[in-house]
């Protein structure tokens, strides 16, 4: 087992810890900040999957990844602002 | 030599804080708090374990792309974290364990106090 797996290992049991307040989380916010940490521990793995079996195609993924989870957890936030946006 | 401990060295020191950062989203007992492990031993934790990972694959064309999501995250986290809690601030209801979350300053008062 390289060095990557073991990290890839860890890091999803520390994903699975973070979300206990994902799923039950007393209010939306919780679950907003669980669900950040669980999606930047999701592109360390992508990046480290990515490093161990030699294909870009996963670093790709990881770029939109977190560019994606930005952009939707701002939306999600200006709308339970209440505020307007496009 | 040198490279590879300090990698190692940066990737479990990262590990160690993304732990601490979901520990203090499981344990900590208000909205506020949790903001603060999160936002801080989060985007540490990452930058930390990216930074790693570049000192141990070397330069290439994966290093340039992996640079870019680490830049990408350390401005994106913060930012994040300030818009969650402006919104549950606004939202007050979701604010009830903390004692001091309606602090207001009083207005057209004491401006140089701050």
């Amino acid at each position: 087992m390289s060095l990557y797996t073991a990290v890839s290992v860890i890091l999803v049991f520390i994903s699975l810890f973070a979300s206990y307040r994902l799923f039950l989380g007393p209010t939306i916010y919780d679950r907003l900040i669980s669900l950040n940490v669980v999606g930047v521990i999701i592109t360390i793995i992508l990046i480290l999957i990515s490093i161990e079996t030699d294909l870009g195609l996963y670093l790709d993924i990881a770029l939109s990844f977190v560019m994606l989870d930005f952009v939707g957890t701002i939306a999600l936030i200006k709308y339970l602002e209440g505020g307007d946006f496009v | 030599m040198i490279l590879e401990v300090a990698s190692l060295l940066l990737i479990s020191l990262g590990c160690v804080m993304m732990f601490t950062a979901a520990l203090g989203l499981f344990r900590f007992t208000s909205i506020y708090m949790r903001l603060h492990a999160s936002g801080k031993a989060g985007t540490g934790g990452t930058i930390a374990i990216l930074a790693g990972v570049l000192m141990r694959s070397g330069m290439s064309q994966i290093s340039g792309k992996v640079l870019l999501v680490m830049i990408f995250i350390l401005f994106t986290g913060p930012i994040t974290a300030h818009a969650i809690g402006r919104a549950a601030h606004i939202e007050s209801e979701a604010t009830t364990d903390v004692p001091f979350h309606n602090l207001e300053i009083e207005e057209g008062g004491d401006e140089d106090a701050n």
